[in-house]
């Protein structure tokens, strides 16, 4: 394990790789920033330049791209009251009205500390759930595996939207019908081709991520164009700005529950920082002596607790990332795609055969915070000119390097026009207010779920059995259903409340 | 609302339809133990099940309070910036291999900037013309000098 350790940490302290980072720290910093344009965006856009490049840089510079861009969302949500990503819509509630009353670094101080904190302990989390994890995960037999992505799927259900559950279902059929696409290794029989030779090998993964991804985004992004944002003035005093770290740390509790709640809803599959942001605020109000405060910009609270809990999810959303091959959000679902198109296979043999990759990860992610934790104390009035850019400057840009992109994959135009073709359906998901991610999580968990439940039904000479015979197998399987049946069950006696107080 | 899920609904599940008429046309009999129709099977069938449970809780639901209406919808999601930035795009993409790349990202990229912006001044052509060729010489950099790669 040293030895492994050793060789990650000069594979990130060579310097071009530190260049690389603090460059992705920089770039994801300035992303996050520009409401509207995500982490998952910034990711997206790099993951298929990084294709030319040597893994042992691509991952630290994809790390850097991933921890600043998150890290962004706070500027945009204090500064404007638009959350940069959806990781920060919380900090908008406590963050703006603060920085409206004339202390604007002061609540910059305390998104950008309690973010590192957030992201450091979650790091720290990374370090040690994740070798212990895959540790289990190597008694996984193909039972087991298939039944996590059943349990993906019923998480994406369970954290949809009030009466949305069934089209999140929806969505995912969408991702697996698109992932039947082409050969079928097994039986090597050509499948659901139309005819169409191109299809043959299926759909790359990236262009269908990034068009659905992309696309709808840019698109809805047009009616931004021509709205001046009001941007707050800041007039930075570093000694102002560094106060705000002696407040945070006398949060403990709250930078505690925080992240724990950002790392638990981090590890749960297709949910991540813009979810955990929300719950830990509503958590930290609740926790509360004065809730009556919240919502006026006068608790250091009411901002700490988001921003730690949004950093936190990204050290859980990488712990099943890299022990099950199953993303934790969208961000490392894009980081999985970088992963597999360097030809490595997340999941616990991993951290057997390439532990110097996960150690790469680890340590670069530490390295991504203590370069945006720098950055912040150097770059924050950059920062902030960064989300005033005219929109119709910024979307045709991001538009082509997007294409550049898909092409530069297999040199072919077939992939742009994948790009193309998914951005569209992403569009009409997008009007339909279905969520993409489902879509996406289908469209990579498919062959696995595939493969598994084919070597699964070998197994057992074509029988259903072991996946409840075995005890792992049925838990999940078990915590899937109850993911679903329990929020009909708690809507449906809600509605039942509701009735009789009407009555 | 309704309308438009009601719409996709019927869209879903006929593409599904379509989708599970071809698991036919698969052998099925390999001497392998799972059958080469198995998974599509599953996927397809489980599907048509989860798109027929969504149109019937979808005709037996309440109107729903609060949510935009079909025709406020489908204005929205037919503004004509968003579709003057999509038919750029596709113009774009069907002139590349006429055009030649270079040439055809750099038009796009001036028309679109000027097309998307309120104002059409000599500032934002300015800014635009800048930045067009701040972005070719970029991607040309990229490309062709780091990447090695054949533009289309």
């Amino acid at each position: 394990m040293y030895d492994l350790f050793l060789t990650g940490a000069s594979a990130v302290f060579h310097f071009w790789t530190l260049v690389g980072i603090a460059c992705g720290v920089a770039g994801g910093l300035v992303i996050g920033a520009i409401p509207g344009l995500t982490s998952t965006m910034a990711i997206a856009l790099l993951v298929p330049i990084t294709y030319a490049m040597k893994i042992e840089f691509a991952i630290p510079l994809l790390m850097g791209v991933y921890c600043g861009a998150i890290s962004g969302g706070l500027v945009g949500a204090i500064l404007l009251n638009i959350p940069g990503t959806p990781a920060s819509a919380a900090t908008c509630l406590d963050g703006y009205p603060m920085a409206a009353k004339g202390q604007v670094l002061r609540a910059l101080g305390l998104g950008v500390y309690s973010s590192m904190i957030g992201g450091v302990l979650s790091g720290l989390a990374l370090v040690f759930i994740a070798p212990l994890l895959a540790k289990v995960a190597l008694s996984f037999g193909p039972w087991e595996y298939f039944s996590l992505v059943v349990f993906t799927f019923s998480c994406i259900s369970a954290m949809s939207s009030k009466g949305r559950s069934v089209k999140a279902f929806m969505a995912a059929f969408i991702g697996l019908a698109i992932a039947l696409v082409g050969l079928d290794e097994a039986s090597g029989q050509v499948r659901m081709t139309f005819g169409f030779t191109a299809l043959e090998s299926g759909f790359s993964v990236l262009p269908a991520l990034i068009g659905l991804y992309a696309i709808p985004q840019l698109l809805s992004d047009t009616d931004d164009i021509g709205q001046t944002p009001r941007v707050l003035n800041v007039n930075f005093k570093l000694r102002e700005f560094t106060a705000a770290f002696g407040e945070v740390l006398s949060r403990k509790r709250d930078l505690l529950r925080s992240t724990v709640i950002g790392i638990v809803i981090g590890i749960l599959p297709g949910v991540g920082p813009g979810l955990s942001n929300i719950v830990a605020y509503g958590q930290a109000r609740r926790a509360s002596k004065t809730p009556e405060k919240f919502g006026t910009g006068e608790l250091p609270e009411a901002v700490i607790a988001p921003e730690t809990a949004n950093n936190a999810s990204m050290g859980g959303a990488l712990i099943p990332m890299l022990t099950l091959g199953i993303p934790g959000d969208a961000s490392t679902l894009m980081m999985l795609g970088a992963f597999m198109l360097h030809g490595i296979d997340p999941g616990p043999l991993l951290f057997r055969d390439h532990g110097d990759i996960v150690w790469i990860v680890f340590i670069s992610f530490f390295v991504a915070f203590a370069f945006c934790t720098v950055f912040y104390h150097m770059f924050i009035p950059l920062t902030v000119k960064a989300i005033s850019v005219p929109r119709q400057y910024v979307i045709p840009v991001l538009l082509i390097l997007c294409t550049v992109g898909c092409y530069s994959l297999n040199n072919r135009m077939f992939d742009v026009y994948c790009f193309l073709g998914f951005g569209v359906l992403g569009y009409l998901l997008h009007i339909a207010r279905i969520p993409v991610l489902p879509v996406i999580l289908g469209l990579i968990l498919g062959p696995m779920a595939e493969n598994q439940l084919r070597l699964a039904l070998a197994f057992g000479n074509g029988s259903v059995l072991p996946f409840f015979t075995r005890p792992i197998s049925c838990l999940i399987l078990v915590v899937a259903l109850a993911s679903v049946v329990l929020p009909l069950i708690m809507n449906r006696r809600q509605s039942l409340d509701l009735a009789e107080i009407r009555d | 609302m309704r309308t438009t899920d009601l719409l996709f609904s019927a869209a879903y599940l006929l593409i599904f339809i379509v989708l599970g008429s071809q698991i036919s046309h698969l052998d099925s009999s390999s001497s392998a133990t799972v059958s080469a129709q198995l998974y599509p099977w599953l996927v397809i069938g489980t599907g048509v099940l989860v798109g027929v449970i969504e149109t019937a809780r979808t005709l037996l639901a309440s109107h729903g309070g609060g949510e935009p209406g079909f025709s406020e919808l489908w204005n929205r999601a037919l503004a004509p910036r968003r579709l003057l930035l999509l038919g750029l795009f596709v113009i774009y993409l069907a002139a590349i291999t006429s055009v030649g790349f270079l040439s055809a990202t750099a038009v796009f990229t001036f028309v679109t900037m000027i097309a998307l912006s309120p104002r059409r001044d000599l500032k934002t052509f300015v800014v635009a013309l800048i930045s067009t060729a701040a972005l070719v010489g970029f991607i040309y950099v990229l490309l062709v000098v780091y990447l090695q790669a054949f533009l289309p």
